[in-house]
């Protein structure tokens, strides 16, 4: 058992992506950092309860995730912040980086609800399998295939409603290079 | 549409997890082993 790999060393190396995980949640990077905080501590006490050699980051943004909804949706709504401005953002970005089309992505994924941004990033971005995400949220594995499939056809919607708002934004040759690929 | 949004949420989540750890998170994980060690004053026989 001494080759088994100490899940307190290795929370480090799972930070990012729970910082990352807590910004899509959130849609507020300094409440982000202050869940990412709860949830540390909270894992930090419960180290007992993992089981060595399964999947850490999925038992750490469970731990995430389920300190959010218990904690931070309440709180958010009492600090909604009334002119929208952080709305759209999914983190703060640099001014050079400002390729309008991802603002739009960012603006579209931030009006998706909890769930559906929750299981686009542990499905699309983070790669969890439907059975992994399934486990992390606690439901069925159907209903992560539903609730995906919604999310990601509920995002391209917003997307197409802001492509016919900026038309001059999104030509071919736009799109090619905000997705760095040659223009079809 | 579903791998153009799929690499767009890679790359917006990406750059949050490219991002430079503040220092409040290493602080952190260092005042929970301090507790951890001020614990373990008395610790219970490592079995084995």
């Amino acid at each position: 058992m001494t080759s088994t790999p100490d899940p307190k060393k290795e929370l480090i190396e799972h930070l990012p992506a729970m910082r990352a995980f807590a910004v899509s949640l959130t849609r507020n990077p300094s409440s982000a950092d202050d869940l990412v905080q709860d949830a540390v501590v909270k894992a930090w006490a419960n180290f007992d309860k993992f089981e060595p050699g399964t999947n850490l980051r999925a038992w750490l943004f469970t731990i995430l995730r389920n300190t959010y909804y218990s904690l931070y949706r309440k709180r958010r709504r009492e600090v909604e912040d009334p002119d929208g401005a952080m709305a759209g953002r999914l983190s703060e970005k640099p001014a050079h980086d400002g390729h309008l089309a991802m603002t739009d992505f960012r603006e579209a994924f931030a009006k998706l609800t909890d769930e559906q941004r929750e299981v686009l990033i542990l499905v699309g971005a983070e790669g969890f399998s439907y059975e992994e995400a399934a486990e992390t949220c606690g439901v069925a594995v159907g209903t992560i295939k539903s609730r995906t499939n919604r999310a990601r056809k509920r995002l391209a919607e917003l997307m197409n409603l802001n492509d016919e708002d900026e038309l001059e934004m999104t030509d071919r040759a736009t799109m090619a290079v905000v997705n760095g690929k040659p223009a079809a | 549409m579903d791998h153009e949004i799929d690499e767009n949420l890679r790359r917006v989540y990406s750059d949050v997890v490219a991002a430079p750890l503040p220092e409040r998170f290493t602080e952190l994980l260092d005042k929970l082993r301090e507790q951890e060690r001020e614990g373990c004053e008395n610790p219970v026989e490592d079995k084995q």
